[in-house]
């Protein structure tokens, strides 16, 4: 893989993109997706009638968070150097049957939560060991996650897990002030992770191993706990994102969050986070799964067909990619 | 002895994998003609779609747009079929490989890693197959596709003689030419393969052009088998590939892998299917035990490349000593 290759290639820039990225220096870039998602919603709101509706922003919002808390999670992972994880979409359906199965079977909720994410945050941990043994990250989580449907798909026998959403009251159906609940989390988590990687030595420890691992290595720090902490934190940010995303459903089968590894390396990507590791932004990636969705709104509300809001999605993705890869060599030469 | 040591690596787990399935799943519920017919099937879409990635592995690049690939060239053979078979799947696997080259020449000329784009690539083409249709498309005449369905010999099918053919061109331009030669040289030991002369851009564009016209095969002609294409279809080819490749001893850190790995790996992928199907579990038992057996035998070939490791620096150190200078039978590949 070009991977080191890159990394090599990087060589002592590598202390460099560090600084640069703990400095917070404002950028083209740094400012670059703020004012893409004002344009997109200034854009939104003169051509497109019912765009701008209280209404359509909470549900712009809502389709972003179960997304947008995956993809905050899943930042830590990439800007750690590990890629994505290809498993999004098994590992959310996994906690999500999971969650309805124990809400099914008659365990207070509260409870079921508290098993989900230890439970989420051990699948977490196995394959955080996993690729700190030196396993492929691709290899690993694509394997992890056919092992999960297949249990999954084993367990359920392939049928849908419900449970009455009355046994739920808080995650189904409060909303404070009229915001549903995943969009109180999806600020929660972002602001929490934001903080964890850009304030906490943590933080500074995942951007040095995802920079310049050999670099990491010799001040010290373990790149293999850096990644089994990483993907801890992600598994458990999914098992979040699942159990409010079938609490108000109240059930579901395996294909349950099927989409949901695109739109999550979507919004990550759309974010900036270089996906070879060394920077990146939680924060950003929230506000790249907001963006995806407003884009995804906005086809909708223009009646444009699933296929080209998916190219779209791809086309936006490619581009911002392609942009950055630019960008950052301009910068560097 | 340690080039036997590595054979035995790159071949004889594989191998014995294959033999221990074949044996113990298959034979006790098949007879041998059936099973064999049942791993040669798998050759047409997994063992393509496999061996064109195989050689982005060798290369040390991936393809993550595989599964977008095969999809879309269903339905543009389907689309084609106006033409007739045989000019509507050459004019699909000619698209798509073009296609590929194109990807391969971004590559190269972005110096953008490979995992990046294709994962882009991955959802554009997925959009694209949405685009052709939000439903299933069919052959007006859903004969044109029974041709690929007859049985030649009791063990083929037309579609797998289609794919062995491919296998021993790409297999035989892989191991005998000098393209495919630098193939493995860029995968195995880039800086050294580009010092010596290897022409980067154009191991890159052949490497992808090959598993965009392996991808485009793959889709015609399992489209014409099955008379229709979807464009939902093959979202999980990735993790079949991946499977088949590494099962069959194919080495993600390039420079290691050979046709024979692939076919080893995609007939391994072959017997845990059919020994599923056979026993009327469910395809996703299948996915499940294929997953456990690929983190079981990755784990294994990483221990091993681990002690293979520290036996060869143990040697190095040695050589050091005698010779006080860096010895020269050091390759890149070898460091893990």
């Amino acid at each position: 893989m070009s991977r080191s290759t890159v990394a090599m290639e990087r060589g002592d820039a590598g202390s460099a993109d560090v600084r640069r990225a703990t400095v917070r220096r404002p950028s083209i870039r740094a400012l670059a997706l703020p004012l893409t998602f004002v344009a997109l919603t200034v854009i939104g709101a003169i051509l497109t009638p019912g765009f701008s509706t209280a209404a359509n922003y909470r549900a712009v919002m809502l389709s972003a968070a179960t997304t947008g808390i995956v993809a905050v999670s899943m930042t830590l992972v990439t800007m750690s150097g590990n890629f994505i994880s290809l498993a999004c979409s098994q590992s959310a359906m996994v906690a999500a049957l999971g969650f309805a199965g124990l809400v099914g079977a008659g365990v207070p909720w509260p409870i079921a939560v508290v098993v989900v994410v230890i439970g989420m945050a051990l699948i977490g941990a196995f394959q955080g060991v996993a690729i700190a043994m030196g396993l492929d990250p691709i290899i690993t989580t694509i394997a992890a996650g056919a092992v999960m449907l297949g249990a999954a798909a084993a367990v359920s026998n392939g049928a849908q897990v419900t449970f009455d959403r009355v046994l739920t009251p808080f995650l189904s159906s409060v909303q404070p002030l009229g915001i549903p609940l995943p969009i109180y989390v999806f600020v929660l988590v972002s602001a929490a992770l934001g903080w964890l990687a850009h304030a906490t030595a943590l933080g500074r420890r995942i951007l040095l191993v995802g920079a310049n691992r050999a670099a990491a290595h010799l001040s010290g720090l373990s790149a293999q706990r850096v990644t089994v902490v990483v993907f801890v934190v992600f598994s458990i940010g999914t098992g979040i994102a699942a159990i409010l995303a079938i609490a108000p459903v109240g059930g579901g089968d395996t294909t349950f969050a099927a989409p949901l590894t695109i739109d999550v390396a979507a919004a990550v990507i759309v974010g900036g986070t270089i996906l070879h590791g060394g920077r990146g932004s939680p924060l950003r990636s929230a506000l790249g799964a907001v963006i995806v969705a407003t884009i995804d709104n906005l086809m909708i509300l223009n009646g444009f067909s699933f296929g080209e809001r998916q190219v779209a999605k791809g086309v936006v993705v490619v581009i911002v990619v392609v942009t950055i890869i630019v960008l950052e060599r301009g910068g560097r030469r | 002895m340690r080039a036997n040591a590595r054979r035995l690596r790159q071949y004889g787990l594989p191998l014995g994998l294959f033999v221990v399935l074949y044996v113990g799943l298959l034979l006790p519920a098949m007879s041998p003609v059936a099973s064999a017919y049942a791993i040669l099937d798998n050759l047409t879409v997994l063992g393509l779609a496999t061996l064109g990635v195989a050689f982005c592995m060798i290369a040390r690049e991936i393809d993550l747009s595989v599964g977008s690939t095969v999809a879309v060239s269903g339905l543009l053979a389907i689309k084609l079929s106006a033409f007739g078979a045989p000019t509507s799947i050459l004019l699909t696997t000619i698209i798509a490989g073009a296609y590929g080259a194109f990807q391969g020449f971004l590559i190269h000329r972005l110096r953008i890693d490979s995992i990046v784009l294709t994962l882009g690539t991955l959802i554009l083409l997925r959009g694209v197959a949405y685009l052709f249709t939000d439903s299933a498309l069919r052959l007006d005449d859903p004969a044109d596709g029974d041709v690929f369905l007859t049985r030649v010999g009791g063990v083929f099918t037309v579609a797998s003689i289609i794919a062995v053919v491919a296998y021993l061109v790409l297999g035989g331009v892989l191991r005998y030419t000098k393209p495919g030669r630098e193939v493995y040289a860029f995968g195995g030991a880039r800086s050294e393969a580009i010092a010596a002369g290897v022409n980067g851009r154009r191991v890159l564009i052949t490497v992808f052009c090959v598993s965009g016209l392996c991808a485009g095969l793959a889709g015609s002609v399992s489209a014409y088998q099955s008379a229709s294409a979807n464009p939902t279809s093959y979202g999980d080819l990735l993790f079949a590939v991946f499977s088949a490749a590494l099962l069959g001893g194919v080495s993600l850190k390039g420079g290691r892998g050979s046709a024979i790995n692939v076919f080893l790996g995609v007939g391994v992928m072959g017997c845990i299917t059919a020994a599923f199907s056979i026993r009327g579990s469910s395809y996703y038992e299948a996915q499940l035990t294929t997953g456990v057996i690929l983190f079981a035998v990755v784990t294994i070939d990483w221990l091993l490349a681990r002690r293979w490791a520290s036996a060869l620096a143990r040697r190095r150190l040695e050589l050091r000593h005698t010779w006080s200078g860096d010895s020269s039978t050091t390759s890149g590949r070898l460091t893990i």
